[in-house]
């Protein structure tokens, strides 16, 4: 899930066969559709190693907004099911 | 908080296995982990620069009997001082020249850079023991080494013909979890 196009995370073209073992899968980067979230790691944890493999990387806040966006009509199909409408 | 910020301990309320699943060794000095605050899990982890795989830096599986593998810590203090004492064992099977050089490679590297450890749990809980750089700073020393092995051929044919091995490494806390799954250290290997 999480194409994330929006977020223009970017690798730089010599880290695309790097290896960062993160989230569920150790795929190149080149080849890894999750990489807002080893973004997001990157920013919380100012690990040099990490920042430096993005050409570019939008702000923590921009990279969270997106990650809650996503999962919005997730949580309203939830709420829609579990609450019938009332009054 | 007048003298100390305490806090509790709860979880989801459930069973859990306890065991072994995996154990793979790493050379500390290949692998940088990164965490996102000073209490957090590791999140990922990764090559450090000039570490090669194809040259060897890589995580090592460790095949080992099933259900005789096991870790334990045990915490003790001195005034204000707090020691963990961690020990690895597990059993490897069959004594053979492998089995010698596995024990030496062991050796050599408690001597001179200390043995990394990664520990998945029976409950999916992977654990790392004896790591040296965490986003990109190296840590206090928390040296793993074999210390106590010991092994058997067995007097009869159905008696084991195993090695005992006995990592030790003591650290100033319990180990720190990799929040990652284990298909993403297998790609390291």
């Amino acid at each position: 899930m999480g194409k994330n196009k929006k977020m223009a995370v970017k690798i730089k073209k010599e880290y695309a066969s790097t290896v960062i073992a993160f989230g569920n899968s150790g795929l190149p980067l080149g080849q890894r559709d999750d990489l807002s979230d080893l973004a997001i790691i990157a920013h919380q944890s100012k690990d040099p190693s990490l920042l430096k493999l993005f050409e570019t990387l939008p702000s923590l806040e921009d990279l969270q907004r997106e990650k809650v966006q996503a999962l919005l009509p997730v949580l309203s199909a939830i709420a829609e099911t579990k609450d019938p409408p009332q009054e | 908080m007048l003298c100390v910020l305490m806090q509790g301990y709860s979880r989801a309320c459930g069973g859990v296995t306890g065991g072994i699943s995996d154990i793979a060794t790493f050379d500390p000095s290949d692998f940088n982990f990164t965490q996102t605050t000073a209490t957090s899990a590791y999140s990922a982890v990764a090559l450090r620069t000039g570490a090669v795989a194809a040259d060897g830096a890589k995580v090592f599986i460790i095949n080992f009997q099933d259900k005789e593998a096991e870790w334990t810590w045990k915490q003790s203090k001195n005034g204000c001082a707090t020691k963990y004492e961690h020990e690895f064992k597990f059993q490897l099977v069959e004594n053979s020249n492998t089995l010698t050089n596995f024990l030496q490679a062991l050796d050599a590297a408690a001597c001179c850079c200390g043995l990394g450890l990664f520990i998945r749990l029976n409950s999916g809980k992977i654990f790392v023991a004896g790591e040296k750089y965490v986003n990109a700073a190296s840590i206090p020393k928390f040296t793993v080494a074999q210390d106590g092995s010991d092994g058997t051929s067995g007097k009869n044919f159905d008696d084991p013909n195993v090695g005992n091995i006995l990592l030790k490494g003591d650290y100033s806390r319990n180990l720190r979890e990799f929040s990652g799954a284990w298909s993403a250290i297998e790609a390291l290997m």
